[in-house]
């Protein structure tokens, strides 16, 4: 923390003051450019901080990597609710939540909005099939409640803290169930509700130590991986025998 | 205390899953059971996707067995050639049940599958045991004691490839365990689970095996026929979690030594009667989620 404090400092200093130097542009950076998914993880936070232009409004986006998205819909077949219908969408992001300094609507004006994708309203929700308008607006909403169900989708969006008009931070949760892969965390600068400026943070989410071992061997050697959960449980096994012989 | 489960992706409360397993484990020790049925709708309850649940306890089961096993085997109550036979037939169709598994995944279908043939064999096995437990009920009250045939002839006695079996003082139409463990296998592979509950009343009474062996020998071939599933498992779906299944042993393990205490002291007739009730309460419980209508009509795929 300490060290965040110092960075936010130290970069106060170089973008903070004099005023002249790099006025008209924003300056943002992560606190940690690793989320690390660890056995104890339960979700955590991204800083992100730096400076902006005087008087502009901020909004930022974190988006996690584009993933296949499988959608089911579910009808009564003889009153058991089962799956009658399978859309694939191929550029949903797999994590999205926003931050921003001001209601977005008052912010951005709707067409920036749309062509920026800001929003979750506005997300590339483009399906691998065809379906005609109506539908698939229904499945896009459909997608959308599902991935706010899973904690995926965040829609309340986070707030800006702006320090004397020029340095902002932010911080933005990631569930514990967040993605893995790289994330892009996007800072546009508004003004009059246009982009005056933007700047692109990456951000890597991935699993570390014996958990991503765990992981990439269940994925990449599943034979093997097999062949030792079923050691494991065996000597397990011969475990509890022994315990259980001695009582 | 939240631990991150690798394959599953969640992370989940590691006590919720020590005191599952510890639940189960009291429940398997009292009525003699692996208790796999029970735990596989209970992972389902708590969040963890379906076929990890099916997976991963696929893989606990062999340990759950293992030890068992080692309790029956200086006794003798191991018939090795009729567990060899049901474990012919319970390779084949444990390696069916993984393939149509990985079919229905792949259809979208299998969450939707697993339940349903949950609900199917709950609601079967559950009203036998019930029945059965009531008849025993009623005739100890009655005092009257119950009639038994020395020798029966069916039509499956007139089967070929007949079979000596010497510690089961059977013999009988080798296809007979061989469709038994095939069935069963099938069946364990969808559900994920031992299938103790439906292979020992199966040896019982179409087998006709003596019930002193029936325990010892079903959990020798479930030993093979849960590593089979784990392994296939594990290859072709990528659904066994080894930290989920260690945490759900460690509970259990604790839980059966509680259980086979409290169970000496219940008399059997009421054991099996809970018992009953137990499988028809979890039945009935998924039949309720399958007819509900969902929250919402759209949901996720489960990505694995």
């Amino acid at each position: 923390m300490i060290q965040r404090l110092l960075f936010v400092l130290l970069l106060a200093g170089l973008a903070g003051w004099p005023p002249q130097v790099r006025s008209q542009s924003v300056l943002a950076d992560l606190a940690e450019h690793l989320v690390a998914i660890h056995a104890g993880f339960d979700g955590t936070n991204i800083l992100v901080f730096g400076s902006i232009p005087e008087a502009a409004d901020l909004a930022i986006a974190v988006r996690g990597p584009a993933k296949v998205t499988t959608m089911h819909r579910k009808g009564s077949v003889g009153g058991v609710w089962v799956n009658t219908a399978t859309m694939d969408f191929p550029r949903a992001p797999s994590f999205y939540a926003l931050a921003a300094s001001g209601p977005l609507d008052e912010i951005a004006n709707l067409h920036e909005r749309e062509r920026l994708r800001l929003g979750l309203d506005y997300l590339d929700l483009r399906p691998s099939g065809r379906a005609s308008e109506n539908l698939l607006a229904e499945w896009r909403a459909g997608l959308v409640r599902a991935k706010e169900r899973a904690g995926l989708y965040i829609k309340e969006v986070a707030p800006v803290e702006i320090l004397g008009g020029r340095l902002f931070r932010s911080s933005i949760a990631l569930p514990s169930n967040v993605p893995t892969g790289s994330y892009l965390i996007d800072v546009y600068v508004f003004r009059n509700g246009l982009v005056a400026e933007a700047q692109s943070l990456p951000l890597a989410v991935s699993k570390v130590g014996l958990e991503a071992e765990i992981f990439a061997m269940a994925h990449k050697q599943s034979a093997l991986y097999g062949g030792l959960a079923i050691v494991v449980a065996l000597l397990a096994g011969w475990i509890a025998h022994l315990l259980f012989r001695q009582r | 205390m939240q631990i991150y489960l690798p394959v599953a992706e969640i992370s989940i409360d590691a006590f919720l899953l020590l005191g599952l397993g510890g639940m189960i484990g009291v429940l398997s020790g009292m009525f003699g059971i692996g208790g796999g049925f029970m735990m596989t709708p209970l992972l389902i309850f708590i969040g963890i996707p379906a076929p990890v649940a099916v997976g991963t306890q696929t893989n606990s089961v062999i340990a759950s067995s293992v030890s068992g096993a080692m309790a029956h085997w200086p006794r003798g109550n191991v018939d090795i050639k009729m567990g060899l036979v049901l474990l012919v037939g319970g390779l084949l169709g444990s390696s069916l049940g993984v393939m149509v598994f990985s079919w229905l995944k792949s259809l979208g279908q299998i969450d939707v599958a697993i339940k349903l043939i949950y609900v199917a064999t709950l609601g079967t096995v559950g009203s036998l045991m019930l029945a059965e437990a009531v008849r025993s009920v009623f005739r100890r009250r009655r005092k009257i004691p119950a009639r038994k045939k020395l020798h029966t002839h069916h039509w499956v006695h007139g089967l070929p490839f007949k079979m000596r079996f010497r510690k089961s003082r059977l013999y009988i139409s080798a296809l007979l365990p061989l469709a038994v463990g095939f069935g069963v296998g099938f069946l364990s592979a969808m559900m994920g689970i031992g299938g103790g509950f439906m292979i020992v009343p199966a040896m019982i009474y179409l087998l006709g095996m003596p019930t002193t062996v029936v325990i010892g020998t079903s959990l020798f071939q479930i030993i093979f026929v849960a590593a089979n599933v784990t392994f296939l498992q594990a290859w072709e779906n990528q659904t066994v979690d080894v930290v989920l299944a260690l945490l759900l042993l460690a509970g259990s393990v604790v839980g059966a030594q509680i259980g086979t205490r409290l169970g000496a002291r219940l008399q059997s007739d009421a054991l099996r009667l809970l018992l009953a009730l137990l499988v028809l309460l979890v039945g009935g419980k998924l039949t309720y989620d399958l007819f509900t209508p969902p929250v919402d009509v759209y949901v996720l795929g489960s990505g694995l």
